[in-house]
Order: C-alpha cells, then sequence, then structure tokens
C-alpha cells in the first residue's frame, strides 16, 4: 500500500466508503494494494460508442471479466498515460490465458477532440485489446457518477486554443463477480497492478 | 517548494538555440548507430549506458539540475511532459522561470492538483528555489509541459532542453528521453 495519505484522503471523498490502510488484514480483498472499498459496488450499466462508432453496452461487454476502467483524455500528459503504459506493461506480461480474463476500458473525458480514430491510435500504443469510449461529456460525467468519481471538467482554452481536462485519478476495479471492489491512484506502480490482478482475479 | 500559480499567464520563454552550456560531466555525441545500439540494450532491459540516459547533473552557478528525463509523448502532437530536480546550492533564493526547446514552440510549468477525488492541471508561473532546497518535478506532481511540438523526442535519444532561472540565467540540458511505460523507474531513481 504505497499511495500518499492525501490521495487517499481524496477518495474517501469521491467513494461512499474505504478502508484506511492500517486497518486492513492480510487476506481477501483487504491484501490488495489498490485502496480497498468496504462496500463493493454495482457495476453500473450505460452504453456509450466504442472506437468501432457501435455502440458499446458496458455491463453486458464486461459481464464475468476483470474490467479496469479510467476516465482521460490523449492530449492528457502525465497521469492518463502513465496509467495506461503500466497497464499495457503489466498485462503484456500474463500468461495470455490469464490476459484474457481482463478488460481495460478508458473513457474519454475530451469528446470533443477524442475521435474515436483517434481513441485508437492511441490506446494501442499501450494495448490493441484496450476498449475506448466517447460519448456526449455530460454523459460521460454521469458516468462518472455512477462509478462515485467526479465530474470532468474542460479547461480554457490557450492562445493556440490547446486546453488541458480535469478529470478523476483513480482506475476503477470491477471485478469479475461485477463488483467495484478497488480504487487505483495516480502513483500506483507496474509492481502493485503485478500484485494485485490475480487477487482481484480471485473474486468470481 | 513554493509555487505559485497564475492562471493567466504569459506563454513560456522561446527556444532560440542559444550557446550549450554543459559542464564537465557532459555525456558525449553519439552517432545514429549507437543511439540504435542504445535502444537495443534498453530493449533488453539491460542496464542502458550512461550516454543513452540525461546527464547525471549540470550545474549553473550554483544551481544543479539532475534526474533530468522527459516521456516520449503518445501521439506526436502531444505535450511532453518534463521531469527533473534542482538544487539551490548558493546563499540566495533563485527562480525557475522557463523552459525552453527548439523543437516547442513554448514551455510552461503545471502542478497536478487533486481535489476531491479530480485532478486537474494548474499552471503555474514559476517555481521558487530556496537556499539549500530540492525541487523535484516528478509524474503526478509539478512538471514541466513542451507544447507544439515540431519533431517529437523519440525514446533513447536524448534531447536538449533549456532552463532559465531568474539569477543563474539558462543552462541547457541534455535530457532522457523515456517512454511512459518506464516512467517509473526513473520518478523511483534516487536524486
Amino acid at each position: 500500500m504505497n499511495v500518499p495519505r492525501t490521495a487517499l484522503l481524496a477518495l474517501c471523498v469521491a467513494s461512499a466508503a474505504c478502508t484506511p490502510p492500517e486497518d486492513r488484514d492480510a487476506g481477501s480483498a483487504n491484501a490488495l494494494r489498490g485502496l480497498t472499498l468496504t462496500e463493493p459496488q454495482q457495476k453500473p450499466d450505460f452504453t456509450l460508442t466504442d472506437t468501432d462508432g457501435e455502440d458499446f453496452a458496458f455491463a453486458r461487454e464486461t459481464s464475468g471479466f476483470l474490467t479496469l476502467v479510467f476516465f482521460g483524455y490523449t492530449y492528457c500528459p502525465d497521469i492518463c498515460p502513465v496509467h495506461m503504459a503500466n497497464l499495457g506493461a503489466v498485462i503484456g506480461q500474463l500468461p495470455p490465458s490469464t490476459a484474457r480474463r481482463i478488460k481495460v476500458v478508458f473513457v474519454t473525458t475530451d469528446p470533443q477532440r477524442d475521435t474515436p480514430a483517434r481513441l485508437r491510435t492511441w490506446l494501442d500504443n499501450f494495448s490493441r485489446d484496450f476498449i475506448g469510449l466517447t460519448g456526449e461529456h455530460d454523459r460521460v460525467n454521469e458516468v462518472q457518477a455512477s462509478m462515485s468519481l467526479p465530474p470532468s471538467e474542460i479547461g480554457e482554452p490557450d492562445s493556440t486554443g490547446f486546453y488541458y481536462v480535469g478529470h478523476a485519478a483513480f482506475i476503477v476495479a470491477f471485478t469479475p463477480d461485477n463488483l467495484a471492489r478497488a480504487f487505483y491512484p495516480s502513483g500506483i506502480r507496474q509492481a502493485d497492478w503485478a500484485h494485485d490482478i490475480p487477487l482481484l482475479l480471485q473474486f468470481e | 517548494m513554493v509555487a505559485r500559480p497564475n492562471p493567466g499567464r504569459e506563454p513560456g520563454v522561446k527556444g532560440d538555440g542559444r550557446a550549450e552550456s554543459y559542464s564537465r560531466d557532459q555525456t558525449p555525441d553519439v552517432s545514429p548507430g549507437f543511439r540504435r545500439w542504445c535502444a537495443l540494450m534498453g530493449a533488453m532491459l539491460v542496464a542502458v549506458p550512461a550516454a543513452c540516459r540525461g546527464e547525471s547533473s549540470v550545474t549553473v552557478g550554483p544551481i544543479e539540475v539532475s534526474n533530468a528525463y522527459l516521456a516520449e509523448p503518445v501521439t506526436p502532437d502531444s505535450p511532453v511532459a518534463v521531469y527533473f530536480t534542482v538544487t539551490n546550492r548558493g546563499t540566495e533564493v533563485d527562480t525557475l522561470v522557463g523552459i525552453s526547446a527548439t523543437f516547442a514552440t513554448h514551455g510552461e510549468f503545471h502542478e497536478q492538483v487533486t481535489e476531491g477525488g479530480g485532478t486537474r492541471m494548474r499552471p503555474v508561473d514559476a517555481v521558487e528555489l530556496p537556499v539549500g532546497g530540492k525541487v523535484v518535478l516528478a509524474p503526478g506532481g509539478l512538471h514541466g509541459m513542451l507544447l507544439d511540438v515540431s519533431s517529437p523526442p523519440k525514446h533513447s535519444e536524448p534531447v536538449v532542453v533549456a532552463l532559465h532561472f531568474w539569477r543563474a540565467g539558462t543552462v541547457d540540458v541534455r535530457f532522457a528521453v523515456v517512454t511512459y511505460a518506464n516512467l517509473e523507474e526513473y520518478a523511483g531513481r534516487p536524486r
């Protein structure tokens, strides 16, 4: 459990409940290095558009899979590519039979610039198996709220029209039993994922 | 670390190809063949030779810059995130006021601010460097940013980025170019 205390406190604001690391036991979900939810949350049901331009019914398409969801944008220079690159590196090292049980879903908080084609190109740098979703900004914010995440905010454009987007810093982990059990903040390392993924897969 | 946010700030200092001012521990220029060899060795996860990295440290006056690395952008039009450590060994406070490179139109400093579970970038006008203090620019926190990139840096091919200090002046620093998947290794390196 290597996450900064400030990130944990921020998460406690965002989520219904969470367990401080010092209160954890070894074993079961408490052994996770991610931030464990004391009350697992139901996987929400929503439909957004995937990188082929097709409807993607999230609950149906990801049912039974370890589903790792992140909200970000492709022009994001710091947190988003670090999260995606770390997942790509760790999942790429897993045996294919294990990797097939995981779905990584990246939902853009910048639908204006992140076209399905741009999302696909960007995600392919990390893994061709990663799923990219887009939709109306307000709709995406509703989906974030359904996962206890704060809404994203489009920043003011600079003189060249470039802008940043504020977004949640956490990856939400839904275990194969379709419950959100842990959040992974910025700063989580590849070793933490390698440690937690086999544990997350045990919740069937 | 004291960083003063200024949302209405002007763009950073433009790159102007000034004379280089490496310290004596600079790494030598390398041939394309040697760079390919470096890339190969890196891919094999063998210890990357020193010449493939940025400089171990560079000084300008009493200011020391170390652990200089930047992220290879995922797409060519993405901003480039820049990370390094600055130590002020002088007797006066100095200020980091700008960042520039010949391959980018302008540079900025940003803080990653996390509030209520959300995170956003907050522009930072200048970074104060207290006497005897060390300021670390690292992923997920304070970092430099190069925008409007004309030729995106490629991993294992170091690039020169200029850092501008209020008192100490400008220093050109050779930065290691690191893939996002390898950033955490550099971020966790002792400084």
